[in-house]
């Protein structure tokens, strides 16, 4: 186990490494030079000899490629992100003021997604085949097919067109007023929160219908243990060590679903900026953007595999 | 078993029952599996759709004055912000979201069979190097890869087919791969090799027959989500441009329109139908082919 944890962790600068080096290297390849995009970002139609060489010379395009990306990637570690192309504003000052949003959207949505995806799945395990079962079931196969972009816009277009009803705008933060800003991302999180929990469920369900055929859970039941107890203190338990290899793709989702209900609930949050950014070839945005991002998801990755032998301490790894 | 239902069954001189023949068998099938015939018949319908539907709908480009009109006899599902007939266009997005999605699993698959297997055949720095770059590209959501591809390989439908063929690869490199090492692993291929078969021929005739059922579940699993990705894409403006008819970019642009509900509801209809139809196969497919997940 402590090999493995170790081997694991000495992976984890490689792949980071690799990570910086693809993020920074496919924005290299977007089609025409970096220079381009900026030129037609910037001031349309401005493009001469002389401007391209003096940007050039600005950005540190004039320099090969592997000293340029040592001096991004130089930068980025001493927290230097760099300045948007297209507002001129420190990327990193950015981050700071729209992270927080970001992380109220994922934790409301979480706080949403895991008992919503986990209640359902069990309900529907410990009435398997009634009325119940099915219905759970068939709202799940419906929501796993429902886009959540239209879902969110059908939820701004409907109460708009029938009650005239519009949630407030413009957004504010948290610790300025806590009840508008929470009706003002309640619904962008629940939505976010539908289909991942629907996936979620469909999981949970499985599991728990395997533990429930387990013979200790028979021994409960038989030894008079009330339904309640049986089914959380014994089988949700044991169901539950499968679903944590589900963290990983939680949070992924999570934040796939914020990028979509920010853009469409106008949220200054991440997932809006990496969308503006994308629209506007901003690129030293992008590139920081998915480097964060990327480290994050890969470091989740890493805690969830590592946290198996915690939950389960049959698992030994070689 | 009943002596009637023994009776039935003939058996031939090896004492072996007959297969019934295939139609009995798809019968039985989808007899079985009720949800996936339904599913089954949405695919059917929207394949058709997208196939002939164009010709019967009529052409998804004709402006006419009659801008933003509500559904009536003439124009069934209403009209769009420059007049164009919305049925026509909603049928045309089932073409577009069609071609997307199976051009995108053709590129997928295409790809991931020649990384998956090269990885699995090479062995030693090149599998090490090319798993750690797919550890690396599975972290990211589906769509944020998605829209950083969308970002190097540019817009047009060309190109989103191209990022989500790319997408899609990177999660299928390591079921080819896992498939190959277990069938490498034969005695079969020992033989093979030792009779002087060469790689491309132990690949091609044993490895790939192989992964067949593992790569079916998959990519069915996966249609409905191409269609739900391409949505996605479009819907934020970094997918299929104008005018070509894209369900996400028609949902797009009846956010603009909100007073005209009927330009949000159709497409999104069309959307949900699709997948589901889809969803609803990939289950089906999944279950008889790894009866292990029977009901997840």
């Amino acid at each position: 186990m402590r090999n493995y944890i170790f081997r694991r962790l000495m992976l984890l600068p490689i792949t980071v490494l690799l990570l910086s080096i693809f993020v920074f290297g496919l924005i290299r390849l977007v089609p025409g030079s970096v220079i381009d995009a900026r030129l037609s970002a910037g001031f349309p139609g401005t493009a001469n000899a002389d401007d391209r060489a003096k940007l050039e010379a600005h950005f540190g395009l004039d320099k090969p490629v592997h000293i340029q990306y040592i001096n991004w990637i130089g930068q980025v570690f001493t927290g230097d992100f760099g300045t948007s192309w297209l507002t001129k504003e420190d990327i990193l000052d950015n981050f700071r003021r729209r992270m927080p949003v970001t992380i109220e959207l994922l934790f409301l949505t979480l706080l949403i997604y895991i008992p919503l995806g986990i209640g359902t799945g069990v309900w529907s395990a410990v009435r398997q085949n009634r009325t119940d079962d099915y219905s759970i079931r068939f709202i799940t196969i419906l929501f796993l097919a429902i886009p959540n972009f239209w879902l969110a816009t059908l939820v701004v277009v409907v109460p708009l067109v029938l009650w005239s009803y519009a949630p407030p705008v413009p957004y504010v933060q948290l610790w300025e007023e806590p009840g508008t800003n929470l009706v003002q991302m309640i619904v962008p999180a629940a939505i976010a929160a539908l289909a991942g929990a629907a996936v979620l469920g469909r999981v949970a369900r499985s599991e728990m219908l395997e533990v429930l055929r387990q013979d200790y859970v028979r021994t409960a039941y038989a030894k008079g243990l009330s339904g309640y107890v049986v089914v959380v203190r014994h089988a949700l338990r044991n169901a539950m060590i499968p679903l944590i290899t589900l963290i990983g793709l939680v949070f992924a989702n999570g934040v796939a679903g914020a990028v979509i209900v920010e853009q469409i609930f106008a949220i200054p949050g991440m997932g809006r900026y990496l969308v503006q950014s994308l629209l506007n070839n901003d690129l030293p945005v992008v590139q920081v953007w998915m480097l964060i991002f990327g480290a994050a998801f890969i470091m989740v990755n890493l805690l969830v595999d590592l946290s198996y032998g915690m939950f389960d301490p049959r698992i030994r790894f070689q | 078993m009943s002596s009637a239902q023994q009776t039935a069954i003939t058996f031939d001189a090896y004492g072996i029952p007959e297969k019934p023949p295939v139609s009995v068998r798809m019968r039985r099938l989808l007899a079985q599996h009720p949800l996936g015939a339904f599913g089954l018949l949405i695919v059917v319908f929207v394949v058709f759709l997208a196939a002939v539907g164009p010709l019967i709908a009529g052409d998804a480009e004709t402006i006419s004055p009659n801008i933003l009109a509500g559904p009536s006899g003439e124009h069934w599902f209403g009209t769009d912000r420059l007049g164009r007939d919305y049925l026509a266009r909603v049928v045309a997005g089932a073409r577009l979201s069609m071609s997307l999605a199976l051009g995108a699993m053709a590129i997928g698959v295409g790809v991931a069979l020649v990384l998956g297997m090269v990885s699995a055949y090479a062995k030693g720095a090149v599998d090490l190097f090319l798993q750690r770059i797919i550890d690396m590209l599975l972290a990211f959501p589906g769509l944020v890869l998605l829209l950083l591809l969308s970002q190097v390989i540019g817009r047009g439908w060309q190109s989103v087919a191209l990022g989500m063929g790319i997408l899609f690869a990177v999660g299928m490199v390591r079921i080819v791969r896992a498939s190959t090492l277990a069938t490498l692993a034969e005695s079969y291929v020992e033989a093979a090799q030792l009779i002087g078969a060469s790689p491309y021929r132990i690949l091609w005739r044993h490895v790939l027959p192989n992964m067949g059922p593992p790569l079916l579940i998959y990519v069915t699993a996966l249609l409905g989500g191409a269609i739900l990705f391409e949505g996605a894409l479009s819907f934020l403006g970094l997918g299929v441009p104008p005018p070509d008819p894209s369900w996400g970019r028609m949902l797009t642009e009846a956010r603009t329109n909100w007073k005209h509900p009927h330009l949000s509801i159709f497409p999104g209809v069309a959307m949900t139908i699709a997948v589901l139809g889809f969803n609803l196969v990939g289950d089906s497919v999944r279950d008889i082919f790894d009866p292990r997940l029977r009901g997840a």
